[in-house]
């Protein structure tokens, strides 16, 4: 087995390869279906959600297509327009939006429990899908500015777990 | 609510509630079409289909979509804080670290959000069912006529256009730089 720093630079290089098309994917997912997940940052897990929706089958494909999602649209863009912004005053009750639409309640609608159900029913169907959608889904719990915010406005926590300030610093399984 | 459709709002609620099959609200949909469905129906209808449809691939393209939906959502009610960036503060924003090597992107000119939407394009094309491919150009089309978080964004990459490759939304030709407006 080679040492942890071999693997992340074997992962690293093998996703930019993918993209250009000079990496076998069957090779790919040999590597990373035995890497510790733990030990590569979120930007490598995101980019492996993106090569099994790039090359992955029908069905891999679809189910990373909701974890690239969710982690490209949901927490880096959110983050990203938000930086350097104290998310304050936010408006914790539904307020109406557009054609039919009314906002997420921040402090107690079940969008984000419904939301994270529905996906975890589909994603647990692929097994390494599941445990990578797990560790990039506990990343963005720990660390994204937004998500944190939300969990700490919603009274029982938006992914069933204790409000932010009661697990900070843990990882996310030891809970 | 005040539906647009009560005969599907009903269908819906008898779906949840067993009375009636997936297939019965599938076969009203499909004689009756989408358009006049609220944009609330629409994702409903999206999300009966990502909960029930017999085929996975097809449950996980629409909970794809309503990924999509549910962030840009949250986009538009974090939005409403009376500090929300204003769009001259969120031109600003370079590429910076956010956490995890992950990092903010060039808001301007940077392809990533386009690059997932075209990502999720391909991925309901192969998918070959209509009803669903007719769902996802709808949400995007609502989406960018209605959600002014998309109309930001979109202000945000035409500002410059000298940097800009022009609009968020892409259907073919990933990666070259080319953008193509959704053809609707």
């Amino acid at each position: 087995m080679p040492s942890n720093p071999d693997i992340k630079t074997r992962v690293e290089v093998m996703s930019k390869n993918l993209r250009r098309g000079f990496q076998d994917f069957k090779e790919f997912q040999q590597l990373v279906e035995v890497v510790e997940l733990k030990e590569l940052s979120l930007r490598w897990l995101i980019s492996i959600s993106d090569s099994y929706l790039t090359h992955g089958t029908e069905k891999e494909r679809a189910i990373s297509g909701i974890i690239s999602t969710f982690a490209t649209i949901g927490a880096r863009t959110l983050d990203t327009v938000t930086l350097n912004q104290p998310l304050e005053n936010l408006q914790e009750n539904h307020q109406n939006l557009y054609d039919g639409m009314i906002s997420v309640n921040l402090n107690s609608c079940d969008t984000y429990q419904n939301y994270f159900e529905r996906i975890d029913s589909v994603i647990r169907l692929e097994p390494f899908l599941y445990k990578l959608w797990r560790e990039i889904k506990g990343r963005i719990q720990r660390n994204s500015k937004v998500f944190k915010k939300l969990d700490e406005l919603h009274e029982r926590g938006i992914y069933k777990l204790p409000i932010y300030s009661q697990w900070k610093g843990k990882h996310y399984e030891q809970l | 609510m005040n539906p647009n459709d009560k005969v599907f709002w009903k269908k819906l609620i008898a779906l949840r509630q067993r009375n009636i099959s997936y297939r019965e609200l599938i076969d009203y949909v499909s004689k009756k079409g989408i358009k006049h469905l609220s944009f609330r129906e629409l994702i409903s209808l999206n999300d009966s289909i990502a909960d029930n449809d017999p085929d996975l691939a097809t449950r996980a393209v629409a909970q794809v979509i309503t990924t999509l939906f549910n962030k840009i959502r949250l986009c538009d009610t974090l939005m409403k804080a009376e500090n929300f960036p204003q769009k001259e503060v969120i031109l600003k924003i370079g590429v910076q670290q956010l956490y995890g090597k992950a990092e903010t992107y060039g808001l301007r000119f940077g392809n990533t959000f386009t690059n997932q939407t075209w990502r999720i394009h391909k991925l309901v094309d192969e998918l070959e069912n209509d009803l669903v491919t007719i769902i996802w150009k709808d949400v995007l089309s609502r989406l960018e006529s209605l959600s002014p978080f998309m109309k930001l964004w979109e202000e945000i990459r035409n500002h410059d256009p000298e940097m800009s490759n022009g609009s968020i939304w892409r259907t073919t030709q990933p990666y070259n730089g080319r953008m193509i407006n959704f053809k609707r």
